[in-house]
């Protein structure tokens, strides 16, 4: 099987109230994930990026089914996961595993980097033996660069670095061989030369052992290095789509432009694409009529206002959501 | 002569596991007009820095030598009731998440009121809130939102009302920590942009703490790269980014990814910065350095200038230079 995910029409609702229902106050809804599509493959890594409460961190966690979806369908390597209970998800868990940001928090301070280890394995069963299962934990320490392994087993997350912490939240979720990785801003708490060593490894071990990874962030020059194919976000739609040069190096959609003039570059004699927004990101509960970004976009008309915009096909793998993208 | 010249600076904390020298002979210039950025990764004593210069440090650190000098006085002698007439009005410092900082239940024009009739007893309300009105205008933000309580305000907004109240009193230099960290990239770009417009209007003098060196390529015309409490480097924006001559910076620059240009493979430096309780002897990333050699473990190099204002604290200084390739 190619395709390690696909996903189609995404959608999640998350309901809102305005004043006391008893009282008449209105049931309102935030669309946070709008009907999103993508496909990623086996060894590839998609980025998600956009700003925050774009949708993207929601698409992250509703495509591994921590949120139930509210429309459309995932596929995982074919099988429709959509609307299966959490009992009958469990035979997918240890395939489709999270990595999270911060790994101050995620880490239970309570236990070593053994018995953190420990518990994916003996949750879903992987071990035979205690020395099976020791195995398996000096093994993916050792992946995870972790070096000399027997000098981190019985270390508690507060004698590690903010890097050594990540290693080992990405260990707890290699050690059981996942065929995704959904992985939401994994290196946005740690400093610059760490963020490096982290995302090396993520590469290294991708091509060592196969997996796709959904990788979550709003640094388009993180994703740029890290991913093979990128999709923005705005509003909880993806308005621009394709491989990372097409993005990045031809951005077509306004506000894929708006963001990458607003990148700050680490080089004070470069130039790029300048385009300016007004105003803000507004409320995903009173999303615009029309294309979503028409109060912003400097280049919008009356069609923006009124009719949707659909991704469209505008180079082999290159899709946008702008039907002014030839004329911009 | 310059507005403010820091020298020899140290300053320590005092904890029960012992002192730790977070500053530990620093030595930096600021001209007026200009925008030093101070970089380097958590822990390096930059955020130190800036809280000695404004003598802020929290009550288990203390400076232990040096000379911060301003307007030709030495604010190291300083008492604190003296310094209370130096903060706001002659220096002002923008915590980092200040924009967090805004108190929730008073409106935001209040609070700007409220810094300036604290620092100017003489000033009516009523000249301080014209006064707010145009500071809010300065920062690009709708006087009528000074209405408004934090919460109505965006994340950049906040950040604009916080520069607005750190500029109140028309200080000479203004210190931001991390002034962007928290916001979204379109409202960085945005908010870079009125810091290098307020430069050019103010003729403000600033110090840019942050661990981003695509910030400071974009709004400093410094920079001072520290290390492990130390100054590593320091020279104008284009020697740092076009000819960096210590290791450190080489390696900073190396780990900072770029939206242009061709996509190279990042390096690293392995192992981490030293424990500033007991720093080892000699150069203090010795244990980290590609270019290492026996003199750099015995006596540590100190900062020399090597071409008119770039100053560098690296006896390999030459090999670094050869070896940089611009990216």
């Amino acid at each position: 099987m190619e395709e390690t995910l696909e996903v189609r029409d995404l959608e999640k609702r998350f309901p809102v109230s305005r004043g006391i229902s008893l009282f008449g106050g209105e049931k309102l809804w935030v669309r946070a994930v709008d009907r999103v599509s993508f496909t990623i493959r086996r060894d590839e890594i998609m980025g998600l990026a956009g700003e925050s409460g774009c949708g993207k961190t929601t698409t992250g966690r509703t495509v591994l089914k921590l949120f139930e979806p509210t429309g459309g369908k995932i596929l995982f390597e074919g099988h429709d996961i959509t609307n299966l209970k959490p009992s009958e998800m469990k035979q997918y868990r240890p395939y489709m595993q999270m990595v999270f940001q911060d790994p101050y928090r995620s880490l239970n301070p309570r236990k070593n980097v053994m018995s953190i280890l420990s518990l994916p394995i003996e949750t879903h069963g992987l071990a035979k033996s205690r020395s099976e299962k020791l195995e398996m934990i000096m093994r993916v320490l050792d992946e995870v660069k972790l070096h000399p392994a027997e000098r981190y087993v019985y270390k508690y997350p507060h004698e590690l670095s903010g890097g050594e912490r990540q290693r080992v939240a990405l260990a707890r979720v290699l050690v059981l061989r996942p065929k995704l990785i959904v992985a939401d801003e994994p290196v946005s708490m740690l400093d610059a030369l760490v963020r490096i060593g982290v995302l090396d490894l993520l590469l290294d071990l991708k091509k060592k052992t196969g997996f796709a990874c959904l990788f979550i962030t709003h640094d388009l020059a993180l994703a740029r290095y890290t991913c093979d194919r990128i999709g923005i976000m705005y509003l909880g739609r993806i308005i621009e789509m394709g491989s990372k040069d097409a993005v990045i190096n031809q951005p077509a959609h306004p506000y894929t432009k708006a963001l990458i003039s607003a990148v700050p570059v680490p080089n004070p004699s470069a130039r790029k694409v300048q385009l300016k927004v007004k105003g803000d990101v507004p409320s995903p509960i009173n999303i615009p009529s029309g294309c979503p970004f028409h109060p912003r976009c400097p280049y919008a008309d009356d069609r923006c206002r009124k009719e949707e915009q659909q991704l469209v096909r505008i180079g082999p793998d290159h899709y946008v959501a702008c039907y002014k993208h030839n004329f911009i | 002569m310059a507005l403010m010249e820091i020298k020899q600076l140290k300053t320590s904390y005092f904890t029960p596991e012992g002192t730790v020298k977070a500053v530990d002979g620093v030595s930096l210039k600021l001209e007026k007009g200009h925008a030093l950025g101070l970089v380097g990764e958590s822990g390096c004593g930059k955020t130190t820095v800036a809280l000695s210069a404004m003598k802020l440090l929290p009550s288990n650190a203390r400076i232990t030598g040096g000379e911060i000098m301003f307007n030709g006085e030495n604010l190291v002698a300083k008492t604190d009731d003296e310094m209370n007439k130096i903060r706001w009005k002659k220096m002002s410092l923008i915590f980092q998440g200040a924009m967090n900082a805004l108190n929730p239940v008073f409106k935001v024009g209040d609070q700007i009121v409220e810094a300036l009739t604290t620092h100017n007893r003489n000033m009516t309300k009523g000249e301080a809130e014209k006064r707010t009105r145009e500071l809010l205008e300065l920062v690009g933000v709708d006087p009528s939102r000074a209405q408004d309580y934090p919460h109505e305000f965006s994340g950049g907004m906040k950040q604009r009302a916080v520069i607005a109240m750190a500029l109140s009193c028309n200080p000479d230099v203004l210190v931001a920590d991390e002034p962007t960290t928290a916001l979204d990239v379109i409202t960085q770009g945005r908010i870079l942009e009125l810091i290098r417009d307020l430069q050019a209007k103010l003729a403000l003098s600033l110090i840019v703490i942050t661990h981003d060196l695509s910030l400071t390529a974009e709004i400093c015309t410094e920079i001072a790269i520290m290390y492990a409490g130390r100054i590593a480097e320091f020279g104008k924006t284009s020697d740092i980014y076009d000819e960096p001559m210590h290791p450190y910076t080489n390696a900073l620059l190396g780990a900072f990814p770029s939206i242009l240009g061709p996509i190279r493979k990042m390096e690293t430096l392995a192992g981490f910065p030293p424990d500033l309780r007991n720093p080892p002897t000699g150069c203090r990333l010795f244990p980290r350095c590609p270019y290492a050699e026996g003199r750099c473990e015995e006596r540590e190099p100190e900062l020399e200038e090597v071409t008119q204002g770039h100053f560098v604290a690296c006896y390999n200084w030459g090999l670094v230079k050869q070896s940089w390739k611009k990216p």
